[in-house]
């Protein structure tokens, strides 16, 4: 009885990872087809990716999603850590407030923060630039730079910092001698996270790009809808392949902090 | 005003807020005030198309865009669905997480990181690349109809997209990750000599699930619960890609009032709804949940 | 000599609590003061005021004459060494222990040489590659001490420098700080809850309990003429009686105890008759016989109810008929003590050995 019981719920559960993990694999695969067709193919061909980078609208928009995404890292990073710096040094009651300010984004639908974005960045003239897409993309990726550094610099033994200060460091010094070398994990994962998101947003994207700053995803959008080729996998392989990319670099520059960290 | 700087570099506190407090106000709240403002406004009317025009009439004022809201059963049936899809999504994606996340918890060491990597992929991932691989197995030409004519188990491909079934299906595997992991974590906090306790005490596994796993974990199935209706309820993706025009939802519905038909001020309107009803389940959920869960 | 140091009237509140209620004090240069007191008493916050690290509610803070009050904790030339030690683990020893001259903008080849000279001081050369996770606990505090002498601060403040470490370890460090503070002559405020530590460490003892200092007298002082029934009752222990004074006559006082014999006592300057006071005789102070020995003073017929054996000594706890009971430790000659439990015999000690506690 418990035995079957457990048997049921393991073949419910492997159903699950393979309906979570399955879509994702196989739009891999279908990017190396050989043909127009959308299907698992019987040998594998770059033709696609040719494809991808011949064609000017392709590159112009990994272009655009490489200078968002940069871009959205460059805004939310300072802001997310200047925040989580003043988190520590605030009392309790302020903490939970400033908690729900920053993290209130999140739960706001994109399409509400796209089309705010829209009304608002058109009025200051900002509409349609890269800054724009990524000011809206920060209003996600700042909340999450702001918990993982939060998190790391909890841990961070405040004595350390009190000695730095002891010892003649001004605040500044103390932030850049002790504070962030200590953090340094906590910092890559930040930014790994800003940038995964804005890589990987198209709803408010699809607000705010014009024509000639349409991120990668914005660009599938409507080809997956009405123009189903191998072409769009690819594109969509692509930026797995950069997210898997960045997370293979930062797992090895964390392992490589924890290497030293442990001598 | 000197002594005031000096006060404030004395509580560096407030200085390093600065920042996010003018990042929050200029591009979230503006905007959104500046969205409640365009919702009250008039229709511009025409459809022509011109870049750097707004498609509303600035200065005016008026609630129509409400009132049609309100009287037009045609955005009532989209709120009415699009509640609807935010509850199925949020009671199929906490069941279905609880299930993974209770095995993952009992499964050996080695196994739960590599599991949890699986879970959380996904999420690393674009929207549009899973809607795309659920259209490549699902469609009525996809990989699990071909296969099952092969097998001889079917004549016809069965139809499993852009119905009901396949919008669940992709919102629920975007919504699915965070249960998980909220729920594992509850899991992981469980003392496991309380369920050696219950096991001396004679109970069944099944018995201890019942009396002690499940009410230690019943906070994060309620935050599982509200969560995955927040955002099942603003539904975008899998309702446009997977779906057709009777399935979608009022996410949609702005994009469609948006870009399609031009008009800004019914689209903001129809944003401002969808955020009340967001808003409007989030404060239930603090009314009725005691302050220790919220931290 | 103008104190390297002057605290005057220092309070510190957390909300509603008062952690330090109106502490004043200086200290020499070169001089070392222990803050001794129970867990709570303030100490830590004492200190930490003094460093900046904690900004006082009231009262005046000089170092080397100057008041720092409203100095930030980079520019007040002191020294710390932390309960946990704070090495920052991601430097090596010698970086470290160079940090304070790396702040002043020295350059690294300058450092090398006298972070050398520091290592050298604190018996700790060779170790400057290394990372603080490398050391040992023992290790770690010299490291911690080395960096915080290295810039030649005006103060040193010590929190607590030994409680992470062994006993043996301990008894050690004891004597190799207060070598190292010696040599390189910086004026010290060393907090502990270690009677013992305080004892042997430092040049004069602060006890303090609930925000205040009850006594500031040098080791012997504290131990031997305690200031309140506080500090007679918290250094080391004590036979503590209460009783009224009956007479005083060339510098003696006779005090009448609530229950028992009378007793004779120095006098201090501010007794007077009628007095209600307290007395403090430290256990190894009181004589105890089988007979009463000739000029013996204090003298009582008691009864022994207990034997504690302690290796090299014992105590006894006696008791005076109808009187109150008090402990006597004597050192032991033989392998056994010579009084068993029932036995009955005489204690006594002399008058300047008892502190009167007004
Ligand atoms: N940051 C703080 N906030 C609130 N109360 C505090 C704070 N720091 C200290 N206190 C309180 O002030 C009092 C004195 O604390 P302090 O740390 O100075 O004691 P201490 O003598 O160093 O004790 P210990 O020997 O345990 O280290 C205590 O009652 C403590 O609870
Ligand atoms: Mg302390």
């Amino acid at each position: 009885m418990m035995r079957l019981g457990w048997r049921l719920l393991t073949a419910l559960n492997l159903l699950t990872l393979a309906v979570l993990f399955l879509p994702l694999a196989i739009s891999v695969l279908v990017s190396f087809s050989p043909s127009e067709l959308i299907a698992l193919p019987d040998r594998l061909s770059m033709r696609w990716y040719r494809e991808f980078f011949d064609d000017w609208q392709w590159i112009e928009a990994l272009w655009n999603t490489l200078a968002v995404a940069a871009l959205t890292i460059v805004i939310s990073f300072p802001i997310g850590l200047l925040a989580a710096l003043a988190y520590m040094r605030l009392a309790h009651r302020w903490r939970s407030a400033l908690n729900v300010a920053i993290l209130l984004p999140l739960f706001v639908p994109p399409v509400v923060i796209g089309l705010g974005a829209l009304v608002f960045h058109r009025s200051i003239g900002i509409w349609g630039t890269h800054v724009s897409i990524a000011l809206a993309h920060s209003l996600w990726a700042m909340p999450l730079v702001f918990i993982v550094l939060r998190t790391t610099l909890r841990g961070v033994d405040s004595s350390l910092e009190e000695a730095a200060a002891g010892l003649g460091a001004s605040p500044v010094r103390v932030f850049f001698e002790i504070t962030f070398p200590l953090i340094a994990s906590g910092v890559a994962v930040g930014v790994l996270f800003a940038f995964i998101i804005s890589v990987n947003e198209f709803i408010m994207a699809l607000f705010l790009a014009n024509s000639t700053t349409k991120t990668l995803p914005v660009v599938i959008w409507p080809k997956v809808r009405y123009l189903l080729t191998p072409i769009v996998a690819a594109a969509s392989s692509l930026v797995i392949a950069i997210t898997l990319v960045l997370l293979v670099v930062s797992a090895r520059l964390l392992g490589l902090r924890r290497l030293v960290d442990a001598r | 005003m000197q002594t005031r700087i000096a006060n404030l570099a004395r509580r560096p506190g407030l200085l390093l807020l600065l920042p996010v407090v003018v990042y929050l106000s200029a591009f979230f709240l503006i905007p959104f005030l500046w969205l409640l403002r365009v919702s009250l406004a008039r229709n511009r009317g025409g459809t022509g198309y011109g870049e750097g025009k707004a498609f509303y009439e600035p200065g005016t004022w008026t609630l129509d865009n409400y009132l049609q809201f309100l009287t037009d059963k045609f955005f009532l049936n989209i709120t009415l669905f699009t509640v609807e899809l935010g509850l199925m999504v949020a009671v199929i994606s906490t069941v279905v997480s609880y299930a993974l996340a209770y095995q993952i918890w009992r499964a050996p060491a080695w196994l739960k990181g590599p599991l949890v990597l699986m879970v959380i992929l996904p999420k690393f991932t674009n929207v549009i690349v899973l809607m795309f691989g659920l259209l490549v197995v699902f469609g009525s030409r996809g990989l699990l109809n071909s296969a099952l004519i092969n097998l001889g188990m079917i004549a016809e491909p069965v139809p499993m997209m852009f119905n009901l079934f396949s919008v669940l299906l992709g919102e629920t595997i975007l919504v699915m990750p965070y249960c998980v992991l909220i729920i594992l974590a509850a899991l992981m906090s469980i003392d496991r000599a309380l369920l050696d306790a219950a096991g001396g005490l004679g109970a069944t596994r099944f018995k201890a699930f019942i009396e002690v796993t499940l009410p230690l974990t019943l906070p994060a199935i309620s935050v599982s619960m509200v969560l995955s209706f927040m955002w099942g309820a603003a539904a975008f993706a899998a309702p446009y890609l997977l779906g057709k025009p009777d399935l979608y939802t009022l996410a949609v519905e702005v994009d469609r009032q948006v870009n399609w038909r031009l008009n800004w001020a019914m689209g903001s309107a129809i944003a401002i709804i969808l955020t009340g009803i967001i808003a409007a389940c989030l404060f239930f959920y603090f009314r009725q949940s005691p302050a220790e869960e919220r931290r | 000599m103008t104190p390297r140091i002057r605290v005057t009237g220092l309070e510190k509140s957390f909300g509603a609590v008062k952690a330090i209620d109106g502490v004043s004090f200086d200290v020499a240069p070169g001089e070392l003061i222990a803050l001794l007191g129970p867990s709570g008493c303030g100490k830590t916050t004492t200190l930490r005021c003094i460093g900046g690290y904690d900004t006082p509610s009231a009262g005046d803070i000089e170092i080397a004459g100057r008041r720092v009050n409203d100095l930030p904790l980079h520019r007040r030339d002191i020294g710390m060494v932390f309960q946990s030690y704070a090495l920052f683990p991601h430097k090596t020893v010698e970086d470290n222990v160079g940090f304070a001259l790396k702040m002043k903008g020295v350059t690294r080849p300058a450092r090398r040489q006298q972070v050398g000279e520091a290592l050298e001081l604190v018996g700790m050369s060779g170790f400057g590659a290394r990372y603080p996770a490398q050391l040992s606990g023992g290790q770690r505090q010299r490291i911690a001490l080395a960096r915080a002498i290295i810039h030649r601060p005006a103060v040193l403040l010590l929190d607590e420098p030994l409680a992470n470490l062994d006993r043996k370890l301990r008894e050690t460090m004891r004597h190799e700080i207060r070598r190292v503070q010696n040599a390189v002559s910086i004026s010290t405020i060393l907090v502990t809850h270690d009677q013992e530590e305080a004892l042997v460490m430092a040049d004069r003892v602060a006890v303090m309990d609930g925000g205040r200092i009850h006594q500031l007298a040098s080791p012997s002082d504290v131990y031997n003429r305690p200031a309140t029934p506080f500090v007679a009752r918290f250094i080391g222990a004590t036979n503590f009686f209460e009783g009224r004074v009956t007479m005083i006559e060339n510098g003696r006082a006779t005090v009448q105890l609530e229950r028992g014999p009378s007793i004779i006592v120095e006098a201090s300057d501010n007794t007077v008759t009628g007095r209600n006071v307290g007395i403090s005789i430290r256990p190894e102070r009181i004589g105890i016989a089988m007979v009463t020995p000739p000029d013996a003073q204090n003298v009582s017929s008691v009864r022994v109810e207990a034997v504690s054996y302690l290796g090299a000594t014992v105590v006894y706890t006696v008791t005076v008929p109808d009187g109150p009971a008090m402990q006597v430790m004597s050192a032991l000659v033989g392998n056994e003590p010579p009084f068993k439990e029932g036995a009955n015999v005489v204690v006594w000690w002399s008058p300047d050995r008892s502190t009167l506690i007004v």
